[in-house]
């Protein structure tokens, strides 16, 4: 088997404010080849993000990854200095932000920001950068003129064009893409995530892709982790959590989208809230929401186990 | 994949160049201040770069008339105590009131943004102490710290400067840090590291150049309230040394005659005063109007 490109090992990063410790990330494990598209769902303050945010780590303020591993190839990120991360980012591991309106300088040109990009990594001649800048905007299907302009000049789909350009200026390993398309409107949804597909394909681009949206994930994703209060309850093929969805999580958080096909409007919304991160329930973090719950459940905390290929932590299936 | 073609906006010109052409064509009430302030300050300007040309005699050639003569048609502004051509000594000291002002508020900027800039960006410790610091400068009032650190230093402009600009100092670094504290938490600096640019990079190409406006506006008022403290440590006797014209220093010996009823030594130096000091605080508040939207009356 082929060595993976990331692999994260009981993952935990905590935030630690004056009054709490908030688990956003506690105990995560995913594994990552070259080439694959991951994504990452689960509902806002899932912990979600802040994974993302600590494969790069840029984890903010007053967040720390407290333990755990994440290897990217072979290499432990988590043990790497400032220095080493700095000359990793946008290079080998690069980032796609939430909101294009606010990504880009806004006194920058957007020529200036992928040179900017190229430049901090070894672009030692600003023509040739340009060259590259040009090369890639065209690519991404805008006009070269445009990089004279300012970002506010540019559209929000333009300017997450122009964010996805800086991420893959160069030929990034890896990118994270933290809801890239969660801030735009449906059609320029539609054509980002064209985008995307067509990257990846081209170019045999692996990416990280957090959304909260279902639908988006199953246009790109290969596996989707769902994530609940800092955890990883359901991890399977995007085929498989689609058709055969085990988790009471992941069923409600199907159940509660709506769908072309259904024939009459039933969406069921999952019960309850999100816990509290700083204080979870004892047990199956979900117990209190869930339709199945037994003592166990209130009692114990299920691992995640392989059923039939796809990983769930819940007691229902042993 | 199909090119978007869609303009927003038309081509852009560069912040300057944006705010030029918003003027020539002003739009709304501080635009118009702006413009206004301009124009009085260009005045201004002329008479500081060009006053041999403007003023009708020597400034500090003294017996040139009569002692205390009102104005009249050979003297447009009246004689001092000792015979100078008022109007003479009013266009000459424009020249030491913009030199100082603009001096001191350049001074000051050049110190107070870095260190703003810094602290504000890296925080910890540094941050508490240079913010002390500020602070207890900030604290003191300022005339007084003005006073007491001119007379240190002696008379002369570049000391006046520097006292001043002291003063300042706490200014520029509060605004430029209250606006850095902001920028930082911004996207586009997270976007910035993410990256991989260094933080000397990102303070210098995204954080300084968006706090810009700011200190602008910042550094405009700072030259208009300048000017009164120049005047007022001349007034003093801490500021520049006689015989060199200064509004200030005229005011003073001004106030020794106002009561033997010559009014005209000391309201035509305090008109100015009040003129130049009207020109920097409309282009200050006006661009505060036009480089901050929110603040537009609607």
């Amino acid at each position: 088997m082929s060595e993976k490109l990331l692999v994260i090992e009981d993952l935990a990063v905590y935030y630690f404010t004056r009054a709490d410790v908030i688990k956003a990330v506690d105990g995560v494990s995913i594994e990552m080849n070259k080439g694959e598209v991951l994504g990452l769902v689960g509902e806002s303050g899932c912990g979600k993000s802040t994974l993302g945010y600590a494969i790069i780590r840029l984890i903010p303020s007053p967040g720390r990854i407290v333990s755990g591993r994440i290897l990217f190839h072979g290499e432990n990120l988590v043990e790497k200095s400032e220095e080493e991360m700095r000359d990793l980012r946008g290079r080998r591991i690069s980032m796609i932000f939430q909101d294009p309106m606010t990504s880009l300088n806004p006194v920058m040109k957007i020529k200036d920001h992928i040179v900017e990009t190229l430049m901090v990594h070894g672009y030692e001649d600003e023509q040739k950068a340009l060259d590259r800048a040009r090369e890639l905007v065209e690519m991404l299907g805008i006009e070269p003129s445009r990089l004279e302009d300012y970002p506010h000049q540019l559209s929000g789909g333009m300017r997450q064009r122009i964010a996805i350009a800086l991420a893959i200026a160069l030929n990034p390993d890896l990118v994270i893409a933290d809801e890239p398309t969660t801030a735009l409107d449906v059609i320029v949804q539609a054509q980002i995530l064209e985008l995307l597909k067509d990257l990846r394909k081209k170019y045999n681009l692996s990416f990280v892709f957090i959304t909260h949206d279902l639908g988006v994930a199953a246009e790109l994703v290969d596996n989707v982790a769902v994530m609940y209060c800092g955890k990883i309850v359901e991890y399977a093929s995007t085929d498989r959590l689609f058709a055969e969805p085990l988790h009471p999580y992941t069923r409600g958080l199907l159940r509660s989208v709506p769908n072309v096909l259904m024939k009459k409007w039933d969406l069921s919304p999952i019960p309850g809230t999100l816990p509290n991160p700083a204080d979870p329930p004892p047990g199956c973090r979900f117990h209190p929401r869930c339709p199945h719950a037994t003592d166990r459940c209130r009692r114990e905390e299920p691992k995640l186990m392989d059923v039939g290929g796809t990983k769930v932590a819940c007691f229902l299936y042993r | 994949m199909e090119v978007e073609r869609a303009r927003v906006e038309e081509p852009p010109v560069g912040m300057v160049g944006l705010l030029l052409k918003r003027l020539r064509k002003p739009a709304y009430v501080g635009e118009y201040m702006v413009v206004a302030g301009l124009a009085l300050l260009s005045v201004f300007l002329f008479l500081a770069l060009f006053p041999d040309l403007v003023a009708p005699y020597d400034p500090i050639a003294i017996g040139l008339g009569p002692r205390l003569a009102p104005p009249n048609s050979q003297f447009i502004m009246g004689t001092d105590h000792l015979g100078r051509d008022v109007l003479s000594r009013v266009i000459w000291g424009a020249r030491i009131a913009l030199l100082v002002s603009t001096s001191a508020a350049v001074l000051s900027l050049v110190i107070g943004a870095p260190l703003g800039l810094v602290s504000g960006f890296l925080g910890g410790k540094l941050d508490r102490v240079l913010s002390l610091v500020m602070d207890s400068i900030y604290a003191f009032p300022s005339l007084v710290l003005a006073i007491a650190i001119a007379a240190v230093l002696g008379p002369g402009i570049a000391n006046v400067a520097i006292a001043i600009s002291v003063i300042y100092i706490p200014t520029y670094f509060r605004v430029v840090r209250g606006e850095v504290l902001v920028i930082r938490e911004q996207l586009y600096v997270e976007a910035a590291r993410a990256i991989g640019a260094k933080s000397p990079t990102i303070m210098r190409k995204y954080v300084l150049p968006n706090a810009l406006p700011s200190m602008i506006v910042v550094f405009t008022l700072n030259v208009a309230d300048a000017v009164l403290t120049e005047a007022g440590l001349s007034f003093l006797g801490l500021g520049i040394p006689p015989p060199t014209p200064d509004w200030g220093q005229d005011l003073q010996r001004g106030l020794e005659v106002v009561l033997s009823g010559s009014w005209h030594p000391i309201f035509f130096p305090g008109i100015m005063i009040v003129l130049l000091v009207l020109a920097f605080c409309l282009i200050g508040d006006g661009l505060g109007e036009v480089l901050n939207p929110r603040l537009r009356e609607p």
